[in-house]
């Protein structure tokens, strides 16, 4: 089953390179059909038998690279499989047929990496893996061509680039120090000395450069703010928890029990409150709507790096349960929500040829599925009950509050003033009436029902926090005891 | 005499990357780069890894080198003065970095087995007779399948930012001086077997699909710079084949596995078998190669707007 969520993207994207014709976008159709089945088969078997894992050409530990699904992956597993399945079948009717022979290869084969990412076991592997979702994601950045998207696209590139390569070195560090690439198997290895802490830096610079946290944050707003809507929604949504996804399995499994987490952890706690802040002003100020969405992404991944404080100072927290609920909550929420609302704002472009919020008048009156997709996608990014964003929330204030931590509150409460402040400034705009009649293209029926159904997930998720938070918490498997001495 | 030398080429590793970031011309820094190659690679092989050594000297000074050279000339006219980019304020604390990570190297246990004692255990479980090619094909073939995707993924990428759908490079004018034609007729022939030879070679020595790749990926770059079409030639359909094939032969040895109900990439140990996926490896890695090399050539001005949707 999980060996399938890997190859089956991998042959529709060698499909749809050899068979660019006509029916290309039924390559990628199909997969969006197949995967989510896939993934919720895969959540179910660890939801009844506990975390699992697979062997890669029958070597076992230390030799082979292995498949780990545990609670963890499996909630990423199913956020991809659903915001990926959505944003293909929207993909299907949105793309000519010159862009859809670049997107679909690309897409699928980053659909592919992404799920064996959220598989990871291997920490090689997961440099191999990394690399192919940033080529991918770099090439689909530049989709359009205009000279816009080639130099958002660019700074990307080299950005991420640098993060690889900081992350390899970090690789070699940890290899050096462990002699063992599993890194379920290195967490009781590691000894806390120099060797350590470079590995330690080295790794979480790497993926907070491709994290897009605070002071590496400029590549993203450009990036998916001149990509086209499709593209905007999967690198915003889905790229970006990738590599927050490597980093919170580094701390929590290896870096943490090492002991060598304190002073690292308060700092990304301050640079995640930073970008809370720094992002959300930045999305008010903004004269695109893409450019809000994507300057609300920073905010938004901000969030989830108030996670480690409050995870990885205090050893055995007791409030630890609900900050490691929250930042998946969190992760879930905000990918549904973001791919919502780009593919939104990619059906306001198509409809009135802008994004400039100032001609975004009296859409409300003619665009009415596309503003209450805006809406319930704000509301779960603001944070209000009932959505995903509100339990996310929710669980980060009470672990705040229970630690003590109390100056973490104000990430969650002046950033969900923001992020209310942005999403109204936006739906102010689509209520306002023109003074003159702007002509407006009609929307396609499936292009406009996409997104609704991306935003009632995201607020619907709030409904499922027991189901969640049972896989997080009974379903974790962090070390693996190996037979024999190593 | 071997510390002497080692010193030697770690003085001019730095030395040269020093220069590269100093030298005043586009033209003299990618030559430099070119050297700084070379320097990497005879590290490689003083570090007794000749594998690294081989693949560093023919991917990072040789392809990557026809790489750049190809984009200085299309970004920057010969003679064109580096704009004054100054990192003199970049120079502390890249030593404070590179003192730090020193530090940290000075620590690491010099005794470490990492994971060499599973390998010589695994080795007698493997069909394939030299450890490098084993961890590569068999105990790590999974790395090797994404790779080859990273490199299919990049050449996709070029495709995207060109807008083009196949190959095709403009000609370029065939050498008139008959050296050069000579060269290349002699060239050829001797690069085809060398690649086959480092593929032969790597089911038990130094050598392997991505050695003979890059061999091959050469000659592909020669041919077209001698005024031939190369890849070009190939039909659209074909050339895409030749470019997935490894990848797609690697993707059949993981889906056999699961109709065998064994795990993903599980097969039978018989030398056959992984020895297609190897060969067919470096076809794909030659044609990707060569495919970057050639393919970023912007195509000739065709009636309608070829650059726009």
């Amino acid at each position: 089953m999980e060996s399938l969520l890997i190859l089956v993207p991998l042959a529709a994207a060698m499909g749809s390179f050899l068979a660019p014709g006509r029916g290309i976008a039924s390559w990628g159709f199909l997969t969006s059909l197949v995967i989510p089945a896939l993934a919720a088969g895969t959540a179910m078997d660890v939801y009844q038998n506990g975390a699992r894992r697979v062997s890669l050409g029958g070597w076992a530990e230390p030799l082979g690279i292995h498949l780990h699904m545990d609670g963890l992956s499996v909630i990423f597993l199913l956020m991809t499989a659903l915001g990926g399945a959505l944003v293909s079948i929207y993909s299907a009717f949105f793309f000519d047929r010159e862009s859809a022979r670049h997107f679909w290869p690309l897409w699928l084969l980053m659909w592919a990496a992404l799920n064996s990412l959220f598989m990871i076991s291997d920490i090689f592997n997961a440099y191999v893996v990394l690399e192919l979702v940033t080529i991918c994601a770099a090439a689909l950045a530049v989709l359009s061509g205009k000279t816009e998207s080639l130099q958002a696209g660019l700074r990307y590139l080299l950005v991420a680039m640098a993060g690889s390569l900081a992350f390899l070195m970090g690789v070699g560090f940890l290899y050096a120090e462990t002699g063992m690439l599993d890194m379920f198997m290195q967490s009781g290895e590691l000894q806390g000395g120099p060797v350590s802490a470079a590995a330690f830096g080295l790794m979480t610079t790497g993926l907070i450069m491709k994290s897009a946290l605070l002071p590496f944050h400029f590549w993203l707003p450009p990036a998916p703010g001149e990509a086209p809507a499709p593209v905007s929604a999967l690198l915003s949504a889905l790229v970006v928890k990738g590599s927050f996804f490597l980093l919170l399995r580094l701390w929590v499994g290896v870096f943490e029990p090492a002991g060598i987490t304190y002073h690292g952890a308060y700092f990304l706690g301050c640079l995640g409150v930073l970008a809370v802040l720094w992002g959300s002003y930045q999305a008010l100020i903004q004269p695109r709507l893409k450019l809000i969405i994507a300057y609300s992404s920073v905010a938004q991944v901000g969030y989830l790096f108030l996670m480690f404080p409050l995870l990885c100072t205090v050893p055995e927290a007791p409030w630890a349960e609900k900050a490691w609920a929250g930042g998946p909550y969190q992760a879930i929420s905000h990918g549904l929500a973001k791919a919502a609302l780009f593919l939104a704002a990619g059906n306001l472009i198509l409809s009135t040829g802008t994004d400039r919020i100032h001609y975004m008048k009296n859409i409300a009156s003619r665009l009415p599925m596309t503003t209450f997709t805006l809406g319930l996608a704000g509301i779960s990014l603001m944070g209000l009950p009932p959505s995903g964003g509100f339990v996310a929330k929710w669980m980060f204030m009470q672990a705040i509050l229970e630690s003590g931590q109390w100056w973490w509150a104000v990430a969650p409460v002046l950033g969900g003033l923001l992020t209310a402040g942005y999403v109204f400034r936006i739906l102010g705009h689509a209520f306002l009436l023109a003074e003159k009649e702007v002509r407006m293209l009609p929307v396609p029926f499936v292009l406009e029902k996409i997104p609704l159904i991306l935003a009632l997930c995201s607020i619907l998720i709030g409904f499922r926090a027991e189901e969640v938070i049972f896989l997080l918490q009974e379903h974790m498997l962090w070390t693996l005891e190996l037979e024999g001495t190593p | 005499m071997a510390l002497l030398l080692d010193m030697l080429v770690a003085f001019a590793l730095v030395a040269t990357a020093w220069r590269i970031m100093r030298s005043p011309g586009h033209f003299q820094a990618v030559v430099l780069f070119i050297t700084f190659g070379l320097l990497l690679s005879l590290a490689w092989a003083r570090l007794h890894s000749p594998d690294i050594a081989l693949a560093e000297a023919a991917v990072g000074a040789g392809l990557a080198g026809v790489l750049l050279l190809d984009t200085l000339r299309a970004v920057a006219p010969p003679g064109t003065v580096k704009a004054g980019a100054h990192f003199s304020w970049l120079l502390f604390p890249c030593l404070l970095l590179a003192g730090l990570l020193s530090l940290s190297i000075m620590h690491i246990q010099p005794d470490i087995h990492g994971l060499s004692r599973a390998v010589a255990a695994g080795m007698q479980a493997t069909s394939l007779e030299y450890p490098v090619t084993a961890v590569l094909l068999d105990f790590r073939g999974y790395d090797t399948w994404l790779e080859l995707g990273v490199l299919l993924a990049a050449v996709l990428g070029l495709l995207c930012v060109r807008r083009k759908n196949s190959i095709r490079a403009p000609l370029l004018p065939a050498p008139a001086e008959p050296v050069g034609r000579w060269l290349i007729s002699i060239l050829l022939p001797i690069i085809i077997l060398v690649g086959g030879f480092l593929l032969w070679l790597g089911a038990f020595a130094p050598g392997g699909a991505f050695q003979a790749g890059v061999v091959w990926a050469a000659g592909g770059v020669l041919l077209w710079q001698a005024g031939h079409p190369s890849l070009g030639a190939l039909p659209g359909s074909l050339w895409r084949v030749s470019a997935v094939l490894g990848f797609a032969l690697f993707w059949v040895l993981a889906a056999a596995a699961l109709i065998r109900n064994e795990p993903m990439l599980t097969h039978p140990q018989a030398k056959g078998w992984i020895l297609a996926v190897e060969y067919a490896a470096a076809l794909s890695i030659a044609v990707c190669l060569t495919s970057l090399a050639i393919g970023g050539q912007k195509s000739e001005v065709r009636g309608q707007g070829s650059g726009d949707r």
